[in-house]
């Protein structure tokens, strides 16, 4: 199979040397952030497979939202597999060009997320190089439980799972492995990849590791009592996107709120608004006037009904902006909003600001908008659209 | 159409009236208003009644007061328009009475604010102005619906926060002397300023508090005025001005349109404008606001609402006091009585009888803003002694 490109994602927050998720971010919008650039990359995307070895929501997972943030067409189907580093190797292996397959992790040790896509032509080629089904139950999330139950013996992971896999699935030369940490990686005779995260993601890490390098090798990815290994050819071919903004400390981030209370939550209301505000589109009257959120009847002309959808644009700049100290039950605090003005539209939108401190945006700061969980209501996710500075970014394009 | 006289006024002392439901504080509203008409009024002289509550603590509005107040015989209607519910309550009653439909009406404001815990309570107000599916889960609380329009409107025209901090010192000076203000007691920039922040500009003496409260007026057409006063206010201009409900689609933060258009209709019916205008007394619900209302009002150019501050001008032995009473901001801020209690002072300092009199003004204006900043009422009233 033919790896076209790879686009990483991490969040900005740091704790402990680590990035962990924005009290916004959630394995789908993880999800959205590593792939949505992958899409302007070529190839129609039909599928998208999305790994992780603990999703947050299982029943009703919002597969319709990634497909709708993602500009997918109304046929695409997306799949959501439980798994660590060989369930991505093994779906890369799999799956039919105009997939992309993300790798998401939310270990409050290391969130991070890596999406690959499949496709026909000069890219990286994967050939599959066998793989192993075993059991060794190292960390085990029991549905209904907060935490994870940790097996806390690395010699155990090392010697008992990952030493054998390596030993089988190796070809002479030491592989480059995934799913593991470095330390063991190195123990075992493998080469570690300099990824941020042993799970899910990390394959995404590790071929793009080898895309910078231009470098070919036998990739091992290991989970558990399971591996799976493919060999990489023609790894510079493979185009790799990543984002990674310099850290800011987790402790800057909003924290939830003292009291608790459900915010009503309106399914229809839900429903009539996905469209446009999951998809970012706006109505386009045969006029030329353009509503957001959309309107039936034209405040231009007076036509009704008669609009066609445009998709806005997700860059702009804030034209006024205020941050909320006073603690608000059920939103995260101190949090800021802000009105920011669509370049080159006429559209505004207010956005919860996402991404940094609450007071540090300003009138006039430039930036775009991404997917996030924008609400939590009587239990169900609300996704809309946080308004990003760039201010604080430095987006890495390689 | 028949001029429409103000012939009685009275409210209960705002504040946080726990032992005062709706059907307390009714009744008590309407004998103050009773009891202030210098011929007497019998209940029964009330032909209509409308009533401005925003929200329904202790259930239908209209049946509530009708029962409470032993009003079963005439028609009661409730009005519901936001912040903005109280002038707006006034302006039906005005029309219905220079219809010559009725002679004699009720305009009755009341709210109870304290009513839900405070963890729920801008959950609460969020649910009665905002879009479920677009605004209401980004926590555009009120007090941030307003900041966002007066961080445009400081940037803009290079207003500080200490011209915000100026209008709370005022108007809680105001409110000290006024025995039916909710917050009795002074303020300094300083305090204002060093205050624990809310949202935006506004720290918690930027902001008006939670009050409960009650206010009343008596309305009787021209003629029939004169059996209850010699000394009638008479109601001039009444207008109601409305504008986009959410805030992306507002063209300009730095005014409120709905104010703008509220005022025009009302000095268009008084056939006065902006520089006849003696007294004031506008929505401060946060201390920003009352300075764009200075220049939404046309007290001053655009830009020049710093200055009118600065100078003095809008204190009480100012050129045009604004806020006599203490306003939102200290007098307190029942929605549905806010603008009927505005009123209520006016009617007192046309005749010569406020708490904090403003000299000896001819015209005085009311107004509100509200909602997501999308309606606004105006009530323009006229002395007898002009």
């Amino acid at each position: 199979m033919t790896v076209l490109a790879l686009s990483l994602y991490r969040p900005v927050w740091e704790l402990g040397g680590a990035r962990v998720t924005g009290p916004d971010e959630d394995v789908l919008t993880m999800a959205v952030a590593a792939a949505r650039p992958l899409i302007a990359v070529g190839p129609a995307v039909r599928k998208v497979v999305l790994v992780t070895p603990r999703p947050d929501i299982v029943e009703g997972f919002g597969g319709g939202v990634l497909a709708r943030a993602l500009d997918l067409g109304p046929d695409a189907v997306v799949q959501l597999r439980i798994g660590g580093a060989p369930a991505v190797l093994d779906a890369l292996l799999e799956n039919e060009p105009g997939t992309v397959v993300a790798g998401v992790d939310l270990s409050s040790t290391a969130a991070s997320a890596g999406a690959a896509l499949l496709g026909d032509g000069s890219g990286l080629d994967l050939v599959a190089a066998g793989r192993i089904s075993g059991s060794l139950p190292m960390r085990v999330g029991q549905a209904g439980h907060a935490t994870t139950a940790v097996y806390r013996d690395a010699r155990v992971e090392r010697e008992l799972a990952a030493a054998p896999l390596v030993a089988a699935l190796r070809d002479g030369a030491a592989p480059l492995l995934a799913g593991i940490a470095a330390g063991g990686a190195r123990r075992l005779g493998a080469r570690p990849s300099a990824v941020p995260t042993p799970g899910a993601a990390s394959v995404c890490y590790a071929l793009a590791e080898l895309a910078s390098a231009g470098e070919d090798a036998r990739l091992v990815a290991v989970d558990g009592g399971s591996g799976s290994a493919a060999d990489v050819r023609g790894a510079a071919r493979a185009r790799v996107l990543r984002e990674e903004r310099p850290a800011i400390g987790g402790e800057q981030r909003p924290r939830p709120g003292g009291d608790h209370v459900e915010v009503p939550f309106s399914m229809p209301a839900y429903a009539r608004a996905f469209e446009a505000k999951v998809g970012l589109v706006a109505a386009a009257c045969a006029c030329g006037e353009i509503s957001y959120p959309p309107r039936d009847m034209c405040l231009r002309c007076d036509r009704y009904r008669e609009t066609t959808p445009v998709a806005l644009p997700r860059t702009g700049e804030v034209y006024t902006c205020v941050t909320v100290h006073v603690p608000i039950p059920g939103i995260p605090g101190p949090y800021a909003l802000a009105i920011v003005s669509l370049d080159g539209s006429p559209v505004r939108v207010l956005a919860q600001v996402a991404d940094t401190p609450a007071t540090a945006t300003r009138i006039g700061d430039r930036g775009r908008l991404v997917l996030r969980r924008v609400a939590l209501r009587e239990g169900v996710p609300d996704y809309g659209y946080a308004f990003q500075g760039d201010t604080t970014a430095e987006a890495v394009r390689a | 159409m028949r001029s429409v006289a103000v012939v009685g006024a009275g409210m209960v002392p705002f504040g946080e009236l726990f032992t005062q439901g709706m059907k307390e504080l009714l009744p008590a509203a309407l004998r103050l208003a009773l009891g202030s008409v210098d011929e007497g009024m019998a209940k029964s002289d009330i032909q209509a009644a409308w009533f401005g509550q925003l929200q329904t603590s202790d259930g239908h509005p209209a049946g509530v007061l009708a029962d409470s107040c032993g009003l079963l015989d005439i028609p009661v209607t409730r009005v519901e328009n936001q912040c903005a519910t109280g002038n707006d309550a006034v302006r039906n009653a005005t029309l219905a009475i220079a219809s010559g439909a009725v002679d004699v009406a009720l305009v009755i404001g009341a709210d109870k604010t304290r009513e839900t815990p405070v963890a729920s309570t801008f959950w609460d107000w969020m649910g009665l102005a905002r879009d479920r599916g677009w605004d209401y889960p980004l926590g555009l609380i009120a007090p941030a619906s307003f900041a966002l329009h007066v961080a445009r409107f400081m940037h803009e025209h290079d207003v500080r926060p200490e011209h915000l901090a100026m209008v709370a010192v005022k108007n809680h000076h105001n409110a000290v002397s006024n025995p039916v203000a909710h917050l009795r007691m002074e303020v300094t920039v300083e305090q204002v300023l060093a205050a624990p922040r809310v949202v935006g500009p506004f720290g918690v003496l930027d902001c008006t508090p939670q009050s409960d409260g009650a206010a009343a007026l008596l309305l009787a057409a021209e003629g029939v005025h004169r059996r209850f006063t010699r000394r009638p206010v008479w109601v001039r201009g009444v207008g109601l001005g409305l504008d986009r409900v959410m805030h992306a689609h507002k063209a300009d933060l730095s005014s409120f349109p709905a104010t703008v258009r509220a005022a025009k209709a009302a000095y268009r019916m008084a056939g006065i404008g902006p520089s006849d205008i003696g007294v004031a007394e506008v929505h401060d619900c946060f201390t920003g606001v009352e300075l764009m209302n200075y220049e939404d009002l046309g007290f001053c150019e655009r830009g020049g609402a710093k200055k009118m501050i600065e100078s003095g001008q809008t204190e009480v032995g100012g050129s045009l006091p604004v806020n006599p009473s203490g306003g939102l901001k200290a007098k307190g801020h029942p929605p549905g009585a806010t603008g009927v209690a505005q009123c209520v002072e006016l009617f007192e300092q046309l005749r010569g009888e406020a708490v904090n009199q403003a000299g000896t003004p001819r015209w005085a204006l009311a107004h509100n803003i509200g909602g997501p900043t999308a309606v606004s009422a105006v009530t323009i009233l006229e002395g007898s002694h002009g």
